[in-house]
């Protein structure tokens, strides 16, 4: 062991000799972030890696597997800084440009390999399902919910228009022509060409592939999309949201968006593009909407609403948060719209972003009206409403066959995947990850890491796989230039109180969820009653009430456990055991915060707090 | 008799206990979804609006050019049908919200800069060229500044 250190330091020493880098200006810094324990998602702390604006983090996540997120700074500070009321301890490492290049570089390749990976397990998700619908006789198609069934009347005079364009540039037979030819190519796909992808292997991402059952979604929801053009078909009732009244500059933004939406439609058809069905779909609906605005001189949207939608408790003191905030989201995104609609292109992000907060700020209206759930719409914002569509009928065993296979092929690349990047609570965790990645980023490994980096941890043997234990490590065994802490939601707030009231009030009100003038009880948090993070010898008596109140809410649950069905037993339960760590003076629950509005939270750049001197 | 059992139960318990403190101070961010919350524009059931605000356009126009440059790259490496390239385009580009992907420049770009950083040849270049962005001058010359940019 000790020979091998003597080796490693030898090794470093040599390559600080000859490495360019090691002249060069450090001009870069590496964060490492300890993030401190919470009840919740990491319960021991967490740790990532800041580099620049994006924050590098691996998360445990289910089926225990490890995979390499990436934030930007701002969102990961929220999460873990304001909603999840962490304290943030920050090493900064001084590096040179060169070095920080590669470490970006290798972070960013993994999580674009893991990405491609899971993109591929969800792929076999998809095909899994679209084989047992084949079955069934009738296909799920996203979008295709947003227009009346075939067998409605009525055509749409917007979508007439579009048709109208369609047939002037590509004939007039052309949607009829086009929707034979797709038949045709459903006809001769063979279901047992299933050109399913492979496990992983190697370091290589995913060859990309194209199997049957995409191929048949894709050709089947683009004859769903022709068709409806062909039609000229309505829109579906409920399939549009009303928003904002029009300014008088909004016409000739809608106009713009119209136009530009419009020839995009149009080159679409004569697209050769294996999926074009469901952006058609998605533009045909959108276009209606415009042009539905144009009419009702008011801003109208496509209903952005997945069909399983999760949906959350409303809460008055959060939802006038949450109204100012997506009003806010929703006037900013519409000066983007109008500042950009005179250069002629239909921004399709960018008007999606519009349509989701059209979207959010109706469904929170709506909620409140009617007083029940609120619908949340998730990260991806394209317009999604399904509808069945009968498929003619193949053969049986082949689909049979074709469904074992890819299930076959979905527990292989599950295994294979977590057989590379499992989870272990002790030899592969976000800090072990975090450190393995480092020294991979360089040829020369963990020899050259050490030279680059001025330090180096090992994980064998250690306790360094514990994230509080691995910060300390970091700051003595790394030339950490400057430490910074980011306070927590609440510390921050309080700091705040302090300076405005009475300080002995302060902390009174303040150190428990009953009198507390910040904190609401979170669906998430455990039921206790003192906060105990600031307070370190009052701790094991504060405990012991926390345990008492956790046993006691706990008993209330059985009762209730038909009602609420279990959440007051879990919430005790959890409240019981988050005291324990207390009655020995450990902190861990820190209580969490809902939605905090942006003008509500602390500043984004954090408050130094000790500086060392240190680095090269 | 009874009292022994009785014993027995308060060490299970005492050790259950135990290991609940020991456990709890280890373990490190868990997500209930394999996609987990990171990337998220709403992480939690108690937000309907975006988290941190959403990105900037400009940030979320860099990142799917990231993207579909990181994926052609991948793609000039591993090899694979070109119409399963193209539909794997299809799904990074509805992972940012865009369904037209062949109506975006930055699309282009992206791919262009994917050549160029697996180093395609200009042959190469060509023929995906002429694959994906055909007699479109506008398509072309992005995919053009991408490649430029990126070769080295």
């Amino acid at each position: 062991m000790a020979a091998s250190c003597r080796l490693l330091a030898l090794g470093a020493l040599l390559l600080a000799l000859v490495a360019p880098a090691a002249a060069e200006e450090l001009g870069r810094r590496v964060d490492y972030l300890y993030i401190e324990a919470n009840e919740g998602g990491s319960s021991g702390g967490h740790v990532a890696l800041g580099l620049g604006d994006e924050v590098f983090h691996f998360e445990h996540r289910s089926p225990g597997i490890l995979v390499l997120g990436v934030d930007d700074l701002e969102h990961f500070r929220y999460r873990y800084g304001v909603r999840e009321n962490r304290t943030i301890h920050v090493s900064r490492i001084p590096v040179s440009e060169e070095t920080y290049g590669l470490l970006v570089d290798r972070f960013r390749r993994r999580h674009f390999l893991q990405t491609r990976h899971l993109d591929v397990m969800d792929g076999l998700e998809r095909d899994r399902v679209t084989l047992e619908q084949m079955r069934a006789g009738a296909l799920v198609i996203e979008a295709a919910g947003l227009f009346v069934a075939p067998e409605g009347t009525g055509v749409d005079p917007d979508l007439a228009a579009l048709r109208s364009r369609v047939r002037a540039v590509y004939g007039e037979d052309v949607l009829d022509r086009r929707i034979e030819q797709l038949h045709s190519r459903l006809a001769e796909l063979d279901p047992a060409a299933l050109d399913l992808p492979e496990p992983p292997s190697t370091e290589l991402p995913p060859v990309p592939t194209y199997s049957f059952p995409q191929r048949y979604r894709d050709l089947v929801t683009a004859v769903a999309a022709l068709e409806i053009l062909r039609d000229a078909r309505p829109l579906a009732p409920g399939a549009l949201v009303p928003s904002l009244d029009f300014r008088e500059a909004d016409v000739v933004v809608a106009e713009r968006l119209s136009d530009a939406l419009s020839s995009a439609l149009v080159r679409l058809v004569g697209s050769e593009r294996p999926d074009s069905g469901g952006a058609l779909l998605v533009g045909m609906a959108r276009l209606t909407a415009l042009a539905e605005s144009l009419r009702e001189n008011r801003w109208i949207v496509v209903d952005g609403f997945p069909a399983d939608a999760a949906t959350a408790d409303s809460r008055p003191d959060v939802e006038d948060e949450l109204m100012a905030s997506i009003t806010a989201d929703l006037a900013r995104t519409r000066e983007r719209l109008a500042s950009r609609s005179g250069e002629g292109e239909f921004r399709e992000a960018e008007f999606a972003s519009f349509e989701a907060a059209a979207n959010r700020l109706a469904e929170l209206s709506r909620a409140r009206a009617e007083r029940r759930e609120r619908r949340i719409l998730g990260a991806s914002l394209v317009p999604s409403r399904p509808a069945p569509r009968a498929v003619d009928a193949m053969d049986p065993s082949a689909l049979a066959r074709g469904l074992e296979a890819v299930r076959a092929r979905q527990e292989a690349y599950a295994a294979a995947f977590k057989r590379r990047w499992g989870y272990n609570l002790v030899t592969r965790n976000c800090v072990s990850e975090i450190f393995s990645e480092i020294d991979a980023a360089f040829p020369g490994g963990a020899q050259e890491s050490l030279a680059r980096l001025g330090g180096r941890i090992d994980m064998d043997g250690s306790l360094n796989f514990i994230p509080a234990v691995s910060a300390a490590s970091v700051t003595s065994a790394y030339p950490v230039a400057e430490r910074v802490e980011v306070p927590s939601y609440r510390t921050w707030r309080k700091e705040q109180m302090y300076e405005r009231e009475n300080p002995v009030a302060v902390f009174l009100r303040e150190s428990n969820t009953l009198t507390s003038a910040m904190y609401r009880h979170n669906a998430d948090d455990s039921i206790f009653v003192f906060f105990t993070d600031d307070a370190v010898l009052a701790r094991p008596l504060l405990g012991a009430v926390n345990l008492a109140v956790g046993l006691a809410a706990s008993a209330v649950g059985l009762v209730t456990l038909p009602a609420d069905g279990g959440k007051t037993l879990w919430a005790g339960l959890k409240g019981a055991v988050f005291s324990l760590p207390e009655l020995f003076f450990q902190n861990i629950r820190k209580g969490s915060f809902g939605h905090v509005k942006r003008d509500g939270r602390p500043e984004p750049a954090p408050l130094p707090r000790e500086e060392m001197s240190g680095g090269d | 008799m009874r009292h022994d059992r009785r014993l027995a139960l308060l060490r299970a318990l005492a050790v259950v206990l135990l290991s609940c403190v020991l456990a709890l101070p280890q373990g490190c961010s868990f997500s209930a979804s394999s996609r987990g919350s990171s990337n998220s524009s709403e992480s939690s059931s108690d937000s309907s609006a975006s988290s941190s605000g959403s990105s900037s356009p400009e940030s979320a126009e860099k990142q799917y050019k990231s993207d579909v440059r990181e994926y052609t790259a991948a793609y000039v490496k591993t090899g694979g049908q070109f119409d399963a390239f193209r539909r794997g385009l299809g799904d990074i580009a509805k992972k940012h919200n865009i369904t037209n992907w062949e109506d975006n420049t930055v699309t282009y770009e992206g791919i262009g800069e994917g050549l160029g950083e697996a180093k395609a040849s200009e042959l190469q270049f060509k023929a995906y060229m002429d694959g994906l962005a055909g007699q479109d001058a506008s398509k072309r010359a992005a995919m053009q500044k991408g490649y430029d940019a990126k070769k080295g």
